[in-house]
């Protein structure tokens, strides 16, 4: 496991996307799902840049890192809030997080798997391309995964 | 993956955009969407807080610190 470390200069940058967003709880859960994914394989998680620096999207947020494999440690230097293009509203930016923290937990079920081991950035991707995601229920956010996976 | 070549218009276009493209054909036809890299500027900076090495905190320590803010 890895500690996860925000730079003092990404607070403003958390702390001024939270303030824009349309959902303020999707930002927290934006840094949660991130410190989760970090904390566990920080390599996999992103795609690696340059300068020894990768990045990670977990909506409504972008994060970029670096990884100290000495100390085992992740420092998050740069916050981007990233929106769907066009100046388009982003469904899954608005939706209720907890639908699909909740749904994470049963696709858990269905894979054998624990919740943390399902990384909900992952189901958020599979179903982001989902216009009427927000309309979804639990139940069928979890057939739209196990039609993906 | 299958690569596509953007005709230069479009290229030029993709060029001043962030996060996620929707991509759509003239007839407003989904086609996809592109997720685009961080820009040039998000790297510049994020390299130089990385060889400024400042000081940081913890995931719970930042949610506090917005928690807080709200409250106040």
């Amino acid at each position: 496991m890895y500690q996860v470390i925000w730079d003092d200069d990404v607070y403003s940058e958390v702390a001024s996307t939270w303030l824009d967003a349309k959902s303020r709880v999707a930002v927290i859960d934006a840094v949660h799902q991130i410190d989760e994914a970090l904390k566990r394989d920080p390599k996999g998680a992103g795609t690696v840049l340059s300068e020894g620096l990768l990045w990670v999207d977990c909506r409504p947020i972008r994060a970029i890192y670096s990884i100290d494999e000495s100390a085992k440690r992740v420092k998050v230097h740069r916050i981007r809030q990233i929106e769907a293009g066009n100046g388009r509203h982003n469904p899954v930016a608005e939706f209720d997080c907890n639908v699909i923290k909740r749904a994470t937990g049963d696709l858990g079920s269905w894979l054998g798997s624990s919740e943390s081991r399902i990384n909900r950035c992952w189901v958020t991707a599979t179903i982001q391309d989902c216009d009427d995601v927000y309309k979804l229920s639990r139940n069928q956010i979890v057939d739209r995964v196990r039609e993906a996976f | 993956m299958v690569q596509i070549v953007a005709p230069d218009d479009l290229a030029r276009q993709l060029e001043g955009t962030e996060g996620t493209v929707e991509l759509v054909d003239a007839n407003g036809n989904r086609l996809g969407t592109l997720t685009r890299p961080p820009s040039a500027e998000d790297v510049r900076i994020a390299s130089e807080r990385r060889a400024a090495d400042r000081s940081g905190m913890t995931t719970e320590e930042l949610v506090n610190r917005l928690n807080a803010a709200e409250s106040r």
